[in-house]
């Protein structure tokens, strides 16, 4: 097709105009919420997953100073491991996806869980405990009952840490095309530079901090609502 | 085991060994505890009274030896269904600090499957039992209560499902003294009502003897040194050991044997605001006597008037003559009642029911009566009983300072009556 000739223009590179940061977040709103919905669930149920197991480790092992502290070094361990590779290993044996992030921030949020249960349960008053057995309670009955309620603030509180560790680090997901709000800052930060990178990282930044302070806020009122009041502090 | 009814309790050759110990912590024990009695077991710290005690329930297990309860061996018992029905009580009541006081007071019936209404129905006999309002204190958390409130609450939750036995651990060790006291008397006066068998630790030999219709005093590896009833032990000490144990002033010790209401109580003139002064003042002037005490409407001691204050007869009672400094219970030991008399400064105090209802007046004179015949008993087959000497001068002195002010006070009203 030929149109009537045309004076070219030489091209002149124009910056494409960086629309403002509410502009940004009101044009991409649909992602933004996906991404910040797969955040949020990615976390809770990273830790849902942590809290079972760091719970039933710090139970298994808070009476014997040898299993505890295998329990302890051993989820400690897990903290050391650089993010980027410890995804990269679990990238290479599970492929891309949700799992390896899910395993990975699980492993990441066990040690505050697991040292404050083992912390929890092993505060708890040994009159109380004498008196408990006295009564005639049986051992699972005291740990229901009893040792888990006292120790339940203090777990609750290695719960709100794991959960804090573990929003944050949940950005790091993208790398392995996990789902979550590192996705606006990993895309920010390759093209720095260009048109709304910028506005990429912060909304990705941002959207973690305030996940971060809903889930706390959450946690709190969960401790509000579990804690007895005879031991509340 | 039958439920309620208090059952023997007969330890047979029972040792325990822990490991990594030479010594065994208790070696060759026996005793048979009857039912429905408290047998106190006292000695020093470290000589195995409590483990003693608490293979019973079998939070200890026995090296060696059987432990018969109602006829049953407790070894063959599962120990959780062995403790339900073995009421315990530790040091610092050891409550649940999560749940509140009527959880607390509930927890076994509800281990035992109670139904609910059952449940509620038991937990409101046990708020009155131990002298504490179930609205009041039945929402409220341990940390919420002083030590003596807690200690309620754990007598309470130990007799919850109503077991022939109690096992008490120095349960009044980390009280004030005015407080154990109290708890002392309220436990004799629950055990008339419930009459289980209990076994009390303690390394106090005054509580023992206050408590215990019999005495189980124990040396290390938890040897009876000597058992017996109080009055036994402290009249006749098997050996140095236990009269070491027992210290100074048997006899003084003795006076925790005997309580008010074993005396001849004085029916003191007393009277009501209704009841008007004629007939009080009768009563006073052919007794010869210059007090009257103040009853209100509950017949609670509330003061002493004199009886020219009688004589005016003051509208308000109420703001004359003197408030009444003490009072003792009908169950207080004559040792308490010496001891309210001396703290108080009077020579007479009214004694009053479980309702706190006038019954009589103690004079100090009483008590040292008492304390001369146990003296006399005891003086023959004690050497140490200079103590006592001194102390029977001391109260003697005393009801002789208040006999004296007396006088004068009369001397001054005359003296007031001249003019």
């Amino acid at each position: 097709m030929r149109g009537p000739h045309r004076v070219r223009l030489p091209h002149v590179p124009v910056p494409p105009l960086a629309s403002s940061f509410f502009t940004y977040v009101g044009d991409n709103s649909d992602s933004v919420l996906r991404l910040a919905w797969g955040h949020v669930w990615v976390v809770a149920l990273s830790i849902g997953i942590a809290v079972v197991i760091g719970v039933l480790l710090g139970v298994l092992t808070y009476r014997s100073p040898l299993a505890s502290s295998i329990a302890l070094t051993v989820s400690g361990l897990f903290l050391t491991f650089p993010s980027f590779a410890l995804l990269g290993i679990l990238l290479a044996i599970l492929g891309l996806g949700v799992t390896p992030v899910v395993i990975a921030l699980v492993l990441y949020a066990l040690l505050p869980i697991v040292s404050n249960t083992i912390t929890g349960l092993r505060e708890v008053d040994a009159v109380v405990l004498d008196s408990a057995r006295g009564l005639g309670m049986s051992p699972v009955g005291r740990l229901i009952r009893v040792e888990l309620p006292i120790a339940w603030p203090v777990i609750l509180a290695g719960l709100r840490t794991a959960t804090q560790l573990v929003v944050g680090i949940a950005a790091i997901a993208a790398y392995v095309n996990g789902p979550g709000l590192g996705r606006f800052i990993f895309s920010g930060l390759s093209q720095l530079g260009g048109a709304n990178a910028t506005n990429q990282v912060v909304v990705g930044t941002l959207g973690i901090i305030i996940i971060a302070l809903v889930f706390d806020l959450l946690l709190s009122v969960v401790g509000r609502l579990t804690i007895s009041k005879g031991i509340r502090a | 085991m039958a439920k309620g009814q208090a059952v023997e309790i007969d330890l047979q050759s029972v040792t325990k060994e822990y490991a990594g110990s030479s010594v065994p912590a208790v070696e060759n024990f026996s005793l048979t505890i009857p039912a429905g009695e408290i047998v106190v077991f006292v000695g020093p710290s470290g000589c195995g009274k409590t483990t003693t005690m608490r293979m019973i329930n079998r939070l200890v297990r026995p090296t060696s030896g059987r432990i018969l309860i109602g006829g049953e061996d407790a070894a063959e018992m599962k120990p959780d269904v062995l403790r339900r029905h073995i009421g315990y009580v530790v040091q610092q009541a050891g409550l649940l600090p999560h749940l509140t006081v009527r959880q607390n007071i509930e927890t076994v019936p509800k281990l035992l499957g109670w139904k609910r209404d059952r449940v509620a129905a038991r937990s409101r006999e046990l708020f009155e039992l131990v002298g504490l309002d179930e609205q009041e204190f039945g929402g409220r958390y341990p940390r919420e209560l002083s030590g003596g409130q807690q200690q309620r609450v754990g007598v309470a939750r130990a007799l919850a499902a109503d077991p022939p036995i109690l096992l008490m651990d120095e349960p009044f060790g980390a009280l004030d003294p005015i407080t154990r006291d109290r708890l002392q008397s309220e436990l004799l006066k629950i055990q008339r009502r419930v009459r289980k068998t209990i076994v009390f630790v303690t390394h106090d030999i005054d509580e023992a003897i206050k408590l215990g219709d019999r005495v189980v005093v124990l040396k290390e590896r938890s040897k009876i040194a000597q058992a017996g009833a109080p009055d036994e032990i402290l009249a006749e000490p098997a050996d140095r050991y236990v009269r070491a144990f027992i210290g100074g002033g048997a006899a003084v010790k003795r006076l925790h044997l005997v309580r008010v209401e074993d005396l001849d109580l004085e029916p003191y003139p007393s009277f009501t605001q209704a009841g008007g002064y004629e007939e009080i003042i009768r009563e006073v002037g052919t007794g010869g006597l210059d007090y009257a005490l103040l009853l209100d409407d509950q017949r609670r001691p509330q003061r002493w008037l004199h009886r020219d204050e009688l004589q005016d007869r003051p509208t308000d009672p109420g703001a004359v003559g003197q408030a009444v400094q003490g009072v003792v219970m009908a169950t207080t030991t004559l040792h308490d009642a010496m001891d309210e008399m001396l703290s108080s400064g009077t020579g007479v105090v009214p004694a009053v029911d479980d309702r706190g209802a006038y019954i009589g007046t103690v004079r100090l004179s009483q008590v040292t009566d008492a304390l001369e015949e146990t003296h006399h008993r005891t003086v023959a087959d004690q050497s140490d009983a200079a103590p006592v000497r001194t102390l029977a001068e001391i109260t003697g002195e005393i009801d002789r300072r208040d006999i004296e002010a007396e006088r004068d006070r009369q001397a001054a009203a005359k003296a007031g009556d001249g003019a």
